[in-house]
């Protein structure tokens, strides 16, 4: 969606902007959760909060694409946006299902609490740039 | 669903990109249409018939009708 055109659109400038710092964000408050959980030992009424902090960014994301979506007027890059959005989410799951799975047996300890959306980005520029290349 | 969008806008010497232009959309869009992998929207179907000031069937066929 956003490298089509040699300039980016104020709406794709906008939506990449507001994506990276929701991405920021993400790491920074993930980052915050684990060092509080690792060193303070939080009580029941700290733990709930201190795990819905890294979701806002998340949500703020989701709220990104959302209004990337609803807003981009030409219908052929929204499609390829759509499809590259469609993959990543895909990829995601199931790579999420996966290293969940094997998690839970504690077969990779120390996971990275970023890991699913670091997964995300990475497939979402790979998906990206198979579209971008399909449709030269 | 085959068109002749490509016929149409060599007919006026415009380039890809002048199209799009004109459409407001991406050049890859133009280039999707007319190789046949994107089929427009109604409201663009319109856009492209008012811009080659023509109908809407006379620019795009289905792959079955016959020529």
């Amino acid at each position: 969606m956003i490298l089509l055109n040699k300039q980016l659109s104020p709406l794709q400038r906008w939506t990449l902007r507001a994506f990276t710092i929701n991405f920021l964000l993400l790491v920074a408050l993930s980052t915050f959760a684990r060092m509080v959980f690792e060193h303070s030992h939080p009580g029941k009424a700290i733990i709930y909060p201190l795990s819905f902090l890294p979701a806002i960014p998340v949500v703020g994301m989701v709220a990104v694409i959302g209004r990337y979506l609803s807003r981009e007027t030409d219908e052929f890059v929204r499609t390829l946006a759509t499809h590259s959005l469609l993959w990543t989410l895909g990829v995601t799951m199931v790579a999420d299902t996966v290293l969940g799975a094997l998690n839970q047996y504690n077969f990779l300890p120390g996971l990275l609490p970023v890991l699913n959306i670091e997964l995300f980005w990475i497939t979402a520029l790979i998906a990206l740039h198979i579209q971008l290349w399909r449709n030269r | 669903m085959k068109n002749r969008l490509r016929v149409l806008r060599a007919e006026r010497g415009w380039s890809q990109a002048d199209l799009a232009e004109r459409l407001q959309v991406s050049r890859q869009s133009v280039n999707a249409i007319e190789t046949g992998r994107f089929d427009p929207s109604l409201p663009l179907a319109f856009k492209l018939a008012k811009l080659f000031d023509t109908t809407i069937e006379s620019i795009f066929t289905e792959d079955s009708a016959r020529e």
